[in-house]
């Protein structure tokens, strides 16, 4: 009885810790997933999902630090948005592939001249990518993922996952190149 | 040739600080929790629809963990049973001795046993479950059979029965004791003092001992375990 009442306290625990933390992070999931799916509902379901996709890896997830804990249901409720879109099949104006999500931001002159540039032109093709490469290129990056964690977050083959970082890795190097900062030394 | 080879690191490099640099800049421009609240509201369905999904993964973790522990009381149950059933077989001293053992196993638990009785027919369960609670898993051996009963806020019920030549221990700690007889049936009220532990009702009737414990108010207890049918 005594085991059953611990193990029970602990999944107790569990649960209002996974309530507090949807309690904190709702409005922030639910403004990314709006500007990627455009209606309430859908914004909804991506939640959920993404939430979904939380307990299923408690273990690891709710012992991460808050800073990491956010960075990660921002990037998994991106991953759910696409996912919804893929299995909607829904019509858009554009392809994923193409999707981007914010324009670049056009920083004053003063600010690249204390940047370093070749970081600052990568920054910008950074935000030029389609929405997909960027959530893979953060899971790989900023949860520093394996490609195998990524495919199972996002119902892609790890395959996929690799042929979508070549081809983002392309796309930034020839921003760069075509912006005259490419330096290929041969 | 190792030029090209130090570009490509130092490319992955930036690369890497620039998805990094790129994410943390925007998520930390956004506003602060509660303006972002203001902007965006989820529907009362949306809230019932999250609160079901944390009570679910509640209820698969506790079931687990119910299968794992009612499988090893079952296996100690049936243990307990294979003792005494053999200790009846032999001298009446060895019998004895077997039973001071269990009994000094733990001074908290109270033990239940009928060793003469026996068994008629099949046990029978409870008629009446409380609304708003439906099986959740069953687990039938020979001498015990358990079932689990929960809701959609989490909450649970566990039911067992014993075949009476076997003993029951429930923990006697933290709980006021109460005898209560009801249409000829003794039934033993264990209310637990502690609001997160489980209270639990005992009886026998037939030559089978029952056991109903659970966090809920122990009346609804009292109310199964006289719709036994």
């Amino acid at each position: 009885m005594l085991i059953f009442y611990l193990s029970a306290l602990e999944t107790e625990e569990e649960r209002m810790k996974l309530a507090e933390l949807y309690h904190e992070y709702e409005p922030l999931m639910f403004r990314y997933a709006m500007k990627l799916m455009g209606s309430a509902e859908q914004s909804q379901d991506a939640v959920h999902d993404a939430f979904l996709a939380v307990i299923r890896h408690k273990e690891k997830y709710l012992s991460l630090s808050d800073r990491n804990f956010r960075s990660l249901i921002v990037i998994i409720v991106k991953s759910k948005c696409l996912d919804l879109i893929k299995r909607e099949k829904k019509t858009i104006p554009v392809a994923i592939e193409d999707m981007t999500f914010e324009e670049p931001i056009e920083r004053s002159g003063e600010e690249i001249f204390l940047k370093n540039e070749k970081a600052e032109k990568l920054h910008q093709a950074v935000k030029r990518l389609d929405e997909t490469s960027r959530i893979i290129l953060e899971m790989k990056y900023v949860l520093g993922m394996s490609y195998k964690e990524i495919a199972a977050e996002t119902n892609l083959t790890t395959k996929q996952i690799d042929n979508n970082m070549m081809k983002a890795k392309a796309k930034t190097r020839k921003y760069l190149e075509e912006s005259g900062e490419a330096n290929d030394e041969q | 040739m190792s030029n090209s080879r130090m570009s490509e690191i130092e490319f992955e490099s930036l690369l890497r600080h620039a998805v990094i640099e790129n994410f943390y800049e925007e998520l930390d421009s956004l506003p602060p929790r509660e303006e972002l609240a203001k902007m965006y509201t989820a529907s009362p369905e949306h809230e019932k629809r999250m609160r079901k999904l944390f009570a679910r993964e509640n209820r698969k973790e506790i079931s687990k963990k119910i299968q794992k522990i009612g499988r090893r009381a079952a296996a100690a149950a049936l243990i307990l049973v294979i003792l005494l059933f053999s200790a009846l077989m032999f001298n009446p001293e060895v019998r004895a001795t077997v039973v001071e053992t269990i009994k000094s196993w733990s001074q908290e638990f109270v033990r239940f046993t009928s060793p003469y009785a026996e068994s008629e027919g099949t046990s029978k369960e409870p008629t009446f479950i409380p609304a708003g609670f439906w099986e959740e898993h069953r687990s039938e051996l020979d001498f015990i059979t358990t079932v689990f009963y929960m809701n959609a806020d989490g909450e649970h019920i566990m039911f067992e029965s014993t075949a009476a030549d076997g003993s029951v221990a429930v923990d006697g700690t933290d709980v006021e004791h109460d005898v209560i007889i009801e249409e000829g049936i003794e039934f033993h009220v264990f209310v637990s003092t502690d609001e997160l532990a489980d209270s639990f009702i005992v009886w026998e009737v037939g030559g089978w001992i029952y056991r109903l414990y659970s966090t809920i108010p122990v009346e609804y207890l009292q109310i199964m375990a006289l719709s036994l049918g």
